[in-house]
This record gives C-alpha cells, sequence and structure tokens, in this order.
C-alpha cells in the first residue's frame, strides 16, 4: 500500500510539472493562436543553459536558476521577435511549419555544442534529486502563474486577447506587446518546468532530448481551450505514466502518453476538460 | 510543319486539354529532354564515387518529399510522421532481404505495400482531425513507431539495427553506386510521372479541393474521407519505396535514422522547394542533402586544420531550420514559386514592375 502511496506521490510530482509547462503552452495558444510545438525544446534548451551555469564555480543553485531564467527570457523574446512577430496573425499553419523550424533548429544546437559538455557535467557531479524540494517550488510556480493571470490587470488583458481578439483591439490594447509578453512568460514558465523535471527524475543527458514532445499528450488530454484543463491534463497525465513505469513495465512509461493521445484524438479531440475551442480554419 | 512555341506573354488557351498540359510550351519540352540526357546520361559518366552517393541520396529524399507534398502540400495534411513510415519501408525490405532471402524487385515494392497499408491504419483515426490536431496524430504514431523500432528485438535488432547483406539485382551488386543511381532515378521519374499525372486526374483536383476548403468539396459531392484516406496511402507508399532504397544505399540502418528531427527535414525540404509543386519536392531535397555535405565537409576540414573534432555535422539541423524559417517568412512558395516569379519577370518584360502574382499571399487553402 505504501507503494501506491509513492507511486500516487511521485506522478503528482512529474504531474505538476508537465501542469506547469502546459500552462505556457496553453496561454501562448489562447493569447497568439499559435501552436508551439517547439516548447518542449524550450524546456530542454532551459535545462542545458542550467546544467552549464551550475557547473561553473561559484555560483550557486539558485543564481544558476535565475540567470538562466534572464537568458531564456532574452532568448525567447529574441525568437518572438524575429520570428513569429512578422508572419500573419492567424495564419496556423505557417505558424505550424514555423516552430517545427525553430524546434529544428533547437535541435541542432543542443545536439552539437551541447550535448556533450552537458553529459559531462551530470557524469562529474550528478543532479540533485531532492523531490520534495521540487514539488514546492513547481506548485508555487503554478500559483504564481494563476494569480498573476487572475489578479494583476496585465493578465486581465491577455485572458481579454485570447476572448475576443477584435475586441481587445478596438478597445485600443497593444495585442503585439501583449503576444509577446505571454511568450516570455510561457517561455519562463516551460525553462523552469523543463529544470524541474530534469532535477526530478535525476536522469542522464538522452532523456533530455526526449523531452521535446513528452508534455504535448499531457496539453491535448487536458484540453487546449483551458488552463484548468491543462493543469488537470498535465496532473493526470503525471499520474498515469508513473504508475504505468511503477507497475507494469518501465518501457511502457514512455509509450503510454502516445498511446493515450492516439486514442484520445478520436474520440475527443477537445480534451477531457474543454469545452469548446474557437479556432480560425478549425470548423468541426 | 508544326509551328513551336516558346514562352507566351499571357494565356491564350482555348480549350480544357489545353490547360491540363505538362508542358504548356515547346521550351518546356526542351528542356526537359536535355535533363533527361544531363541525369541518364552525363551525369553518372562524370561524376566521381563521392558525387554519385550524394546523388544517390538526392534521389532518395526526392521519392520521399514528393509524397509528402501530395499529403501536405495538396491535400493539406500535415504529417509530423513520414520519417516513421520512411522507416517502416527500409526496416520492411531488410528483413524480408536477409531474413527471406526476397530479391530486390520484391523487397522495394513490399517496403512501399506495407508502408501504404500502414500508412492507411494510421490515417483511418487521423483524417478525421484537422489542423494542428492531426499534427498532434501523427507526432503520436511517429513515436510509437520508433519506440517499436527500438523495442522489437527480434525483428528490428533494437537501437544497433540490422544490416542488409544480400544486395544482387539481375546479376549486378547493387552496391555498385551507378548502379543504385540508374535504379533509383528511373524510379523517381517513373514515380514523379506518376505524381504529375495523378494531379492532373481527378483525383488531384479533389485533393486541391479539399486542401483549399474541405467543407465546399464536400458540398461538390467529393467524398473527403475516401479521398484523405487515399491521399495517406499515396504519401505513405512513396515515403516506404524511398525508405526501402535507403536500405539499399545505406546498407545498415538503425532507430536513430528515422527519428523526428528527420521528419521535420522531409517537411523543410517541400517547404524549402515550394509546398504544392512537385518540381519544388526535388529543388528542396537537393538544397537539404547539399547543406548536410556541406556541413560534413566543412567539419572534416576544421578536424584536419585544428585537429580537433568540432561536431558540426549536426548543427545542420539548426542550419536547415533556420532556412526553413526564412523561406516562411519570406518566401512562402518556396524555390518553386520564386522561380516562377523570376520567369514571370522575364516572360512580361518591361511590364513586370511591381506586379505581384499573388505571390506575397498564405498559403492557399490555409486560414
Amino acid at each position: 500500500m505504501t507503494d501506491l502511496w509513492n507511486l500516487l506521490f511521485k506522478g503528482l510530482l512529474l504531474g505538476s510539472i508537465y501542469a506547469l509547462s502546459a500552462m505556457g503552452f496553453v496561454l501562448i495558444f489562447k493569447t497568439g493562436k499559435v501552436i508551439n510545438l517547439a516548447h518542449g525544446q524550450f524546456m530542454a534548451m532551459g535545462t542545458f543553459i542550467f546544467l552549464l551555469l551550475s557547473s561553473l564555480s561559484g555560483l550557486s543553485v539558485i543564481t544558476a536558476l535565475l540567470m538562466t531564467i534572464l537568458i531564456s527570457l532574452f532568448m525567447i523574446f529574441a525568437i518572438e521577435r524575429l520570428f513569429i512577430r512578422p508572419l500573419p496573425p492567424v495564419d496556423m499553419t505557417r505558424c505550424i511549419f514555423m516552430t517545427l523550424g525553430i524546434m529544428l533548429m533547437f535541435k541542432g544546437l543542443i545536439s552539437s555544442v551541447l550535448l556533450s559538455p552537458a553529459e559531462d557535467i551530470l557524469r562529474r557531479q550528478g543532479i540533485y534529486s531532492t523531490h520534495t524540494a521540487s514539488l514546492i517550488i513547481g506548485t508555487i510556480s503554478i500559483l504564481i502563474f494563476f494569480l498573476f493571470l487572475r489578479t494583476s490587470s496585465l493578465g486581465l488583458y491577455i485572458r481579454a486577447v485570447g476572448d475576443n481578439r477584435n475586441a481587445a483591439i478596438s478597445l485600443g490594447l497593444p495585442i503585439e506587446s501583449l503576444f509577446t509578453f505571454s511568450w516570455v512568460i510561457a517561455g519562463m514558465a516551460a525553462v523552469v518546468s523543463g529544470i524541474l523535471l530534469t532535477i526530478n527524475s535525476g536522469s542522464g543527458a538522452a532523456d533530455l532530448v526526449s523531452m521535446e514532445t513528452r508534455i504535448f499528450p499531457a496539453i491535448v488530454l487536458g484540453g487546449l481551450g483551458s488552463m484548468r484543463g491543462a493543469v488537470m491534463g498535465g496532473i493526470l497525465m503525471g499520474i498515469l505514466e508513473t504508475c504505468a513505469g511503477g507497475r507494469i513495465s518501465s518501457p511502457l512509461r514512455d509509450l503510454l502518453p502516445y498511446m493515450i493521445l492516439i486514442l484520445i484524438l478520436p474520440i475527443r479531440h477537445l480534451g477531457l476538460f474543454s469545452n469548446k475551442v474557437d479556432l480560425p480554419g478549425i470548423k468541426r | 510543319m508544326k509551328r513551336f512555341h516558346s514562352h507566351q506573354c499571357g494565356n491564350f488557351k482555348s480549350s480544357y486539354k489545353e490547360e491540363l498540359a505538362v508542358f504548356q510550351n515547346d521550351f518546356g519540352r526542351l528542356w526537359f529532354i536535355i535533363g533527361l540526357i544531363v541525369v541518364f546520361g552525363l551525369m553518372p559518366l562524370s561524376a566521381n564515387s563521392h558525387i554519385l552517393r550524394i546523388l544517390n541520396m538526392i534521389g532518395i529524399y526526392s521519392i520521399a518529399a514528393i509524397g509528402l507534398n501530395v499529403l501536405t502540400g495538396y491535400t493539406g495534411m500535415i504529417s509530423l510522421g513520414h520519417s516513421a513510415i520512411f522507416g517502416l519501408g527500409a526496416y520492411t525490405a531488410v528483413i524480408l532481404a536477409t531474413g527471406m532471402n526476397a530479391p530486390f524487385w520484391l523487397a522495394v515494392p513490399a517496403g512501399g505495400a506495407v508502408s501504404a497499408v500502414i500508412g492507411i491504419g494510421i490515417g483511418l483515426p487521423a483524417v478525421r482531425l484537422m489542423g494542428f490536431y492531426l499534427c498532434f496524430a501523427t507526432l503520436a504514431c511517429q513515436k510509437i513507431m520508433e519506440f517499436i523500432f527500438i523495442h522489437w528485438r527480434g525483428a528490428t535488432g533494437g537501437t544497433g539495427g540490422i544490416s542488409l547483406s544480400k544486395t544482387a539485382f539481375l546479376g549486378m551488386d547493387l552496391k555498385n553506386d551507378i548502379i543504385l543511381y540508374y535504379i533509383t532515378f528511373i524510379l523517381l521519374a517513373l514515380m514523379a510521372w506518376i505524381a504529375v499525372n495523378l494531379m492532373r486526374s481527378r483525383f488531384g483536383r479533389a485533393f486541391l479541393a479539399i486542401r483549399d476548403d474541405q467543407e465546399a468539396a464536400e458540398m461538390m459531392g467529393i467524398p473527403v474521407f475516401k479521398y484523405k484516406l487515399l491521399s495517406f496511402a499515396f504519401g505513405s507508399f512513396y515515403a516506404g519505396i524511398a525508405g526501402a532504397l535507403f536500405a539499399y544505399y545505406n546498407l545498415n540502418i538503425s532507430p536513430g535514422l528515422f527519428n523526428l528531427s528527420f521528419s521535420i527535414i522531409l517537411l523543410a525540404m517541400i517547404i524549402i522547394g515550394g509546398l504544392g509543386s512537385l518540381p519544388g519536392s526535388i529543388f528542396g531535397a537537393i538544397v537539404v542533402v547539399l547543406l548536410k555535405e556541406t556541413s560534413v565537409y566543412s567539419d572534416r576540414l576544421l578536424a584536419d586544420t585544428f585537429g580537433a573534432s568540432f561536431n558540426l555535422s549536426s548543427l545542420y539541423e539548426f542550419a536547415v531550420g533556420l532556412l526553413m524559417a526564412l523561406f516562411i517568412i519570406f518566401k512562402p512558395k518556396g524555390l518553386a514559386g520564386a522561380w516562377s516569379h523570376i520567369n514571370s519577370i522575364f516572360r512580361l518584360w518591361p511590364f513586370s514592375q511591381g506586379a505581384d502574382y499573388g505571390f506575397k499571399k498564405s498559403y492557399p487553402g490555409h486560414k
């Protein structure tokens, strides 16, 4: 019985990390109607930068974390400005192709420049496996995220753009800046969740590369329409994955999310916790 | 005596038959014949073995890119699982040739057929979805097939992969690059010809109609579900044939070759070349293979000069991604679009100043 509770706890940990990342994805989707397929790469990139920084002497883990967030902030700002901004606003197919291009760029950078130093670092000093701490940081980040979107005026503007783009424009909201802002927030959430995922699983660099698509099943399971759905989907997927890995067989852990994804899409492509998604070009 | 036509400065067609012609004028026919002579006569005879290997790579990728272009560029369905289907063709060919002693002429079509069947299997749940949901479904298929390639050790040999030992074909050895070159390019010419003619038939028109507006197509009486499945099967068949040829080209295949990056690189080929243009698929394959060769070459050059490895060869993914992004922003119709733009500038000179030709529009049918 304690074994099961242990698994559930671990699943909750993993799920809250997924949830944090999924919320960023949904935020980008709701404001800009962009499917950010490079979201997993942001997670991996942040983790690699964190690993390199934390191996430098004289930097504590917290300083390295803050510096990583700062670097990734500038990186994602630049990406949004250079690659997403020039596209026409609701051209979904072009945005998908563009994020795939960004994903390929990140993959090339990681596997040619960052992968071998990161493997060295992991072999030399390992990584801190502090479960409770990562749960606390994850929960606090989610709460901050939610509070920010619920209470601040900036969060209100972002939700307004997500609700009705044209009304937001006619009310004089600077929607372009709001898009950039939501990208930066979502990217930071992705970076934090990537680092937490690495700390949580305490695994090698090869696992980091597989991070690129791990959150998409969780996102679709919860539904793209709402933040709440993203959180629930993330937590559910984390628990399912951990239980399948612990109880049945460990390779199943890698396969199960994609099996769920391919099963849920034809049955209920909106996801479990989302009622309606207003999409340009998606008519059904 | 037939009057030969060069470029015309306008549209003077007076029948549907003329509109459907493959070559709009005799100029194109001339270049086609010159191209055939160069591809089958001059190039293989003058190239050395290294260049022949690059050319074979271009031929194989072109076949896969044509299939993907029919699926993504013409029918409007984005597939992220194309490299897994490519790999499926490769594995089928190797397993048939090594395990069951199947000859080349059986192994390659079998690779295509198995890929087409599995493609239909993937398509059945996937074609009911639209837009990015289809993306997620094909992504899941890619990941599941990668998992099968790695974990079904009995058939696929696990992460180490399997190698192909029987390479005889009609008394010739396929390890000889020039024989593989002729087989690849004859197949490429044949399959490109089939694809061009398919696009002129009712099937091609139905694909275009579905891409441009699915509901309007349905209202016109086009069985959308059937045609979408057909498009999936067609694209998968091409990918399977290309994969089987790739197995004979590389002789050793492993799951790492057929990962998600390769899927995106295949998409990059058709975006760089031009979505919805069959010559564009070949242009894109040429650009991507040349980028790869350049990165490998510069890596070796740097290693020779400085005595240290910089591992630039995987930086080519970065270059392809960047090129893809730049093409999406600046030339959404790819190299084929740029080519026809330049063509029309010359044709309409001096009245071509400031004309747009719909060039800056976004992809048709994708709202």
